[in-house]
């Protein structure tokens, strides 16, 4: 035989019943929140998601979710291409077991040029030990001393001006595109680290 | 007893879906490579290609013929260099594009450097010539474990529902050696002739 419930049973909601005392829950629950939002707002408010406060000297590394890398070196080379940007750092992909394009893997590595605030992405990248061979992709647990990164010049940068470089690494995320489309790593506007590499004048 | 027999036909039913379910593709499974596991023994044979792999060197570093002077010049590795060698060989059509990697057992997966022009990597393959050469890696030392060659078809540059080949090297602790691996051009192999000298061995 079935046992019918009874409707005055039936739960009315959470704990209390008592409707004075659900007020007076309610009432604390309020207060503890706005006390607390006020001690935040007191203490200078929430940091920026993507503040970094100041960029780190030369030579520290800098990790986002898919690479490592250590900027130490940094001077202006012209080549056959014109005048290039070039940096030399360690650099390590750790955030994946298949190998990713230097283009998606370093895609999240953005330049600014001080202190003419330019920026500049899309670099090529070359190894110390084979100076001859573009690297096409990273390759997972194998970091890499002296990698050779260069980026064009921007339009109407004077090299001679050129003081710093801040090397910024921005997060990136890992996304999978259906139907064998393989793995896409859009960076985002949130800051990983930056870096500060002083321009050496040597390299001309 | 009539009750007794639906609940068993009730077990059966849900031991035969679950078994069932096993078969399910995935929907990013479904248009995988079509893959044609073996080792070094024999030839890995797919439906577009064969591949039959002879030796796999290991060295710290490695002697590439240079660009256009004729002369050598010499890589170091970061880690190791592994010198797959293989007779490839097209079946019905030719070949333009033919992505090798390695998987280690761990998954990580490395794939050629693409900086030497002599590797099988960058050959074309006519439908029944073979051609020897060496596919070749650059790995961490302490990541060689239990390597398997993948060689893929990606016709147009797609490798969806290509001809896929999976070759179990079949190496357990290989240690690389410090006197560097030569590569060699690519050449084609007139029939019978693979069972000759290993030309590149004595290097």
């Amino acid at each position: 035989m079935v046992h019918h419930v009874l409707a005055t049973d039936a739960p009315v909601g959470p704990p209390p019943r008592n409707p004075l005392a659900r007020l007076a829950l309610v009432s604390l629950a309020g207060a503890v929140g706005s006390v607390g939002l006020l001690g935040v707002a007191v203490f200078g408010g929430l940091e920026r998601a993507d503040a970094v406060s100041e960029p780190s000297a030369a030579g520290t590394e800098v990790e986002n979710s898919l690479i490592r890398i250590s900027p130490h070196e940094a001077r202006v080379v012209t080549g056959e291409l014109g005048d290039q940007l070039q940096l030399r750092a360690d650099i390590e992909m750790h955030g994946s077991e298949r190998p990713v394009s230097v283009f998606d893997a370093v895609k999240a590595v953005v330049v600014n040029i001080e202190p003419a605030g330019k920026r500049t992405e899309h670099p090529t990248v070359l190894f110390q030990r084979m100076p001859d061979g573009i690297v096409s992709h990273l390759q997972p647990h194998m970091p890499e001393k002296d990698a050779i990164i260069s980026w064009d010049l921007p339009d109407g940068v004077d090299p001679d001006t050129i003081e710093d470089l801040v090397v910024t690494v921005h997060e990136v995320e890992r996304l999978e595109a259906r139907g064998g489309g393989g793995v896409l790593w859009p960076s985002d506007k949130k800051l990983a680290g930056a870096v500060t590499v002083p321009l050496e004048g040597s390299g001309r | 007893m009539n009750r007794a027999l639906s609940i068993l036909t009730c077990a059966c039913l849900v031991v035969l879906i679950a078994v069932l379910q096993r078969f399910v593709v995935g929907k990013e499974d479904m248009v995988d490579p079509i893959t044609t596991a073996g080792d070094t023994d024999a030839a890995v044979t797919t439906d577009d290609f064969t591949v039959r792999v002879t030796e796999v060197d290991l060295a710290t570093s490695l002697e590439a013929p240079g660009d256009a002077d004729g002369g050598t010049h010499t890589v170091e590795a970061n880690g190791a260099w592994v010198l797959v060698w293989a007779d490839v060989t097209a079946t019905r059509e030719t070949i333009e594009n033919l992505p090798s990697e390695l998987r280690m057992r761990d998954g990580s997966v490395y794939v050629e450097r693409g900086w030497f022009r002599d590797s099988l990597d960058h050959q074309t393959f006519s439908p029944g010539l073979p051609v020897h050469g060496a596919f070749v890696f650059e790995v961490p030392t302490d990541r060689i474990e239990k390597p398997a060659l993948v060689v893929t078809h990606a016709f147009g540059y797609d490798s969806r529902l290509g001809a896929q080949a999976k070759v179990d090297l079949g190496l357990e602790n290989p240690e690389p050696t410090d006197r560097p691996a030569t590569l060699l051009p690519a050449e084609l192999r007139a029939d019978g002739a693979e069972t000759g000298e290993d030309d590149h061995a004595s290097t």
